[in-house]
């Protein structure tokens, strides 16, 4: 058996920062995030080197999150949080952004890779909550770009941006963040791009209109003010990065940012899906302004090569919501429909190429916050939650092949899943 | 051919004044030690020391040489010993210890781990036949007396990796420019020394089966470089080793990298057995 432990020290340097705690921010001064403390010696006390990476898939409940292993979905902890909990990876492979009250926590997932010369030793050990927190009133998004991780606090317009394998030794107390806060407050997105420049929303808790482009000194070099109701990023080739608005979307290249108008005077892109390999980003829509519930049946393709935008029907007259969609290994769409299919995008031709039953027909809720099924896409599976039944898949994209699925004691809300290792 | 040991190769770090010991210094009689890191060391200062010097490790039994856990009896058994004979760069909470405290007489192979991405330099018998002479040297440093015995130990070594390295080269005389895929690339040496291409694949555990997506890069690996087995370090699981045959029918063997060993096993043995593997399993 090769399975040797290593001791805390060596294997886990990352998750000994026990700094003292600060208060959270104001308003006015949005405080630094920073961590909360204990004496925790980590229940994580011994690392299992392993015979690869192993992805871990990270499931809120009512009460806390649950890791579990990606292959048999057992559940490897149960870490209890306040509030809702929203879930994202970190941006290291192996570390889980929980947003809840108080801030982001930085939650371990238990998994990782170390560089041996032009290979890696892949470890395990129990995932567990590391206690380091990057304050924020209103945690909201969490971007992984270029090594980089941006985080944005909805209540203040404080930016956080640092390198993603720093980020659970807390990069802000340890002075390694760039920093930044909006001119007011709003629920909002940053991404910073590799050159060190920040595209980053503009607006007010009323109205979002647009973003800015800041050099890596946070000075502007760049804005439009064209996009209604920005909401969502996401980045596809050659670093093009597309924000949604209730119009179109932007597409922003360097400096450039061009508008792509939709086909409907309201057509709302807030939700976007690209991949670094794919020069083409699919996002959701939305056409009925009035509607509690837009129950629609088209998904958008951008295609940021010549800043065009087309909209695909989804077979049956399906619909889905936000947190339904993902992509494939190839670049490949995928849409978790209320059919209870996943369907395949052809994002190139712009047709859906195959639809798979995974889970039972479902309805698409009022409120966002109540468990919804989930769609998180890994690596060429896509991974989906059943809250009905308390289950969870896994669905080979290529294939559309269900190849696991489990069961859980829990009903699950928010999913993500980190590969456990440094995939950047 | 055997590379012939580098100026250098053995630190003599006389420090034994240093160590304030009432004790004659050792190398006389049959009192002298010899602490080892890994297997292979282990096995190379046994064949060298004979019965004049006792050799013993660090590591116990089964455990990973990677195994970066030291105790303070480990350090203060290391501190003692007349030699040591150590890879650096293998194990950094024994490179820590050395460091801080110095043995008397270190014997650092990593002379012979000149790729500095791949420590595994044991997989090449000939630069374990050189490694031996180290040996021999430092031992004869420390008992003068015994350097006949050392050097006729070192001798006989060096024919023992002569042979195992004459069994790998007429084996594999055919194999030139093969394809050697394996989960853990430790190989290099070996395929270096015997003319083969090592190319890792990652994300497959033996153990645990794989999503369909790693087992369709798995086999495009496969037909890519046109080779029927895929080497872990360990017997593939039944289902992994079931869903990696897919179409192609690609096996799986048991390629070991000689880190740990277990009872009943030791360099030798395994080194025959990655040779039968080799045989068996590469596509020449």
């Amino acid at each position: 058996m090769r399975r040797s432990p290593l001791l805390t020290l060596t294997a886990l340097p990352l998750s000994l920062t026990l700094l003292a705690a600060c208060g959270g921010g104001s308003t006015e001064t949005p405080a630094a995030p920073a961590p909360s403390s204990s004496s925790e010696t980590s229940s994580a006390s011994q690392a299992t080197e392993v015979g690869a990476a192993k992805t871990r898939v990270a499931v809120t409940y009512d009460g806390g999150v649950q890791v579990l292993d990606a292959a048999t979905f057992e559940v490897l902890a149960d870490v209890p949080y306040d509030g809702f909990a929203r879930l994202n990876p970190a941006g290291d492979g192996r570390h889980v952004m929980v947003s809840a009250t108080g801030g982001f926590h930085v939650l371990d997932a238990g998994a990782w890779s170390e560089p041996h010369g032009d290979h890696s030793h892949y470890y395990t050990a129990e995932p567990h909550d590391t206690d380091v927190v990057y304050a924020a009133e209103k945690p909201g998004h969490v971007v992984r770009h270029a090594g980089k991780t941006t985080l944005f606090d909805d209540g203040t317009g404080h930016v956080v941006s640092f390198d993603s394998e720093h980020v659970a030794h807390d990069a802000v107390e340890e002075d390694e963040a760039r920093e930044y806060t909006t001119p007011a407050a709003h629920h909002g997105v940053a991404v910073e791009r590799s050159d060190g420049s920040l595209v980053v929303t503009e607006g007010t808790e009323e109205a979002r209109t647009g973003i800015r482009i800041l050099d890596a000194q946070n000075t502007e070099i760049a804005s439009n003010d064209q996009c209604p109701n920005t909401h969502g990023e996401t980045v596809a080739a050659e670093e093009t990065v597309v924000i949604g608005c209730s119009d179109g979307v932007l597409i922003v290249k360097g400096t450039e940012i061009t508008k792509v108008t939709s086909p409907d005077a309201y057509g709302r892109i807030g939700n976007q899906w690209g991949t670094e390999e794919s020069p083409i980003v699919l996002g959701d829509y939305k056409s009925n302004p009035d509607a509690e519930i837009d129950l629609t049946t088209r998904v958008s393709l951008i295609d940021t090569t010549n800043a065009t935008l087309r909209l695909v029907e989804l077979p049956g007259g399906t619909s889905y919501w936000y947190r339904s969609l993902g992509r494939g290994e190839n670049g490949e769409g995928v849409v978790l429909g209320t059919d209870g299919q996943l369907h395949l995008i052809d994002t190139a031709a712009g047709t859906v190429t195959r639809s798979t039953p995974v889970i039972d027909p479902w309805e698409v809720q009022e409120d966002w916050q109540a468990p919804q099924p989930q769609v998180f896409t890994l690596d060429g599976t896509a991974f989906i939650t059943e809250p009905a039944t308390k289950e969870i898949h896994a669905v080979d994209i290529e294939t559309g092949e269900v190849y696991a699925s489990g069961t859980l004691d829990v009903t699950p809300n928010e999913l993500t899943a980190v590969p456990g290792e440094v995939t950047e | 051919m055997r590379s012939a040991p580098l100026a250098g190769g053995v630190l003599a770090l006389a420090l034994l004044a240093a160590c304030g010991s009432t004790d004659p210094p050792a190398g006389g009689e049959d009192g002298t030690t010899v602490v080892t890191t890994s297997h292979p060391l282990q096995y190379t200062a046994e064949a060298v020391a004979g019965d004049r010097a006792s050799v013993s490790s660090v590591l116990a039994a089964g455990d990973d040489s990677h195994n970066t856990e030291i105790s303070t009896r480990q350090v203060a058994e290391m501190v003692d010993a007349d030699v040591v004979v150590h890879l650096s760069g293998l194990q950094p909470a024994i490179d820590t210890a050395l460091s801080a405290r110095p043995p008397q007489h270190l014997v650092d192979a990593v002379q012979y781990a000149d790729d500095e991405n791949d420590p595994h330099f044991w997989l090449d018998p000939v630069r374990m036949a050189s490694l031996g002479q180290d040996v021999a040297a430092a031992l004869s440093e420390v008992d003068p007396e015994g350097a006949a015995d050392y050097e006729a130990g070192a001798a006989a070594f060096a024919t023992e990796m002569d042979q195992l390295d004459a069994d790998y080269a007429t084996a594999l005389a055919g194999c030139r420019d093969a394809a050697l895929v394996t989960s853990h690339e430790a190989f290099g040496y070996l395929a270096q020394r015997y003319g083969l291409r090592q190319i890792g694949i990652a994300g497959v555990d033996p153990e645990v089966e794989p999503s369909p997506a790693r087992v369709r890069d798995v086999l495009e690996v496969a037909r890519e470089n046109d080779v029927t087995t895929i080497f872990f370090e360990e017997t593939a699981n039944p289902a992994v080793a079931e869903k990696l045959a897919g179409d192609l029918g690609v096996q799986t063997a048991v390629l070991h990298p000689v880190e740990r060993v277990e009872e009943g096993q030791d360099y030798l043995s395994l080194m025959q057995e990655n040779l039968q593997a080799l045989r068996t399993g590469l596509n020449c």
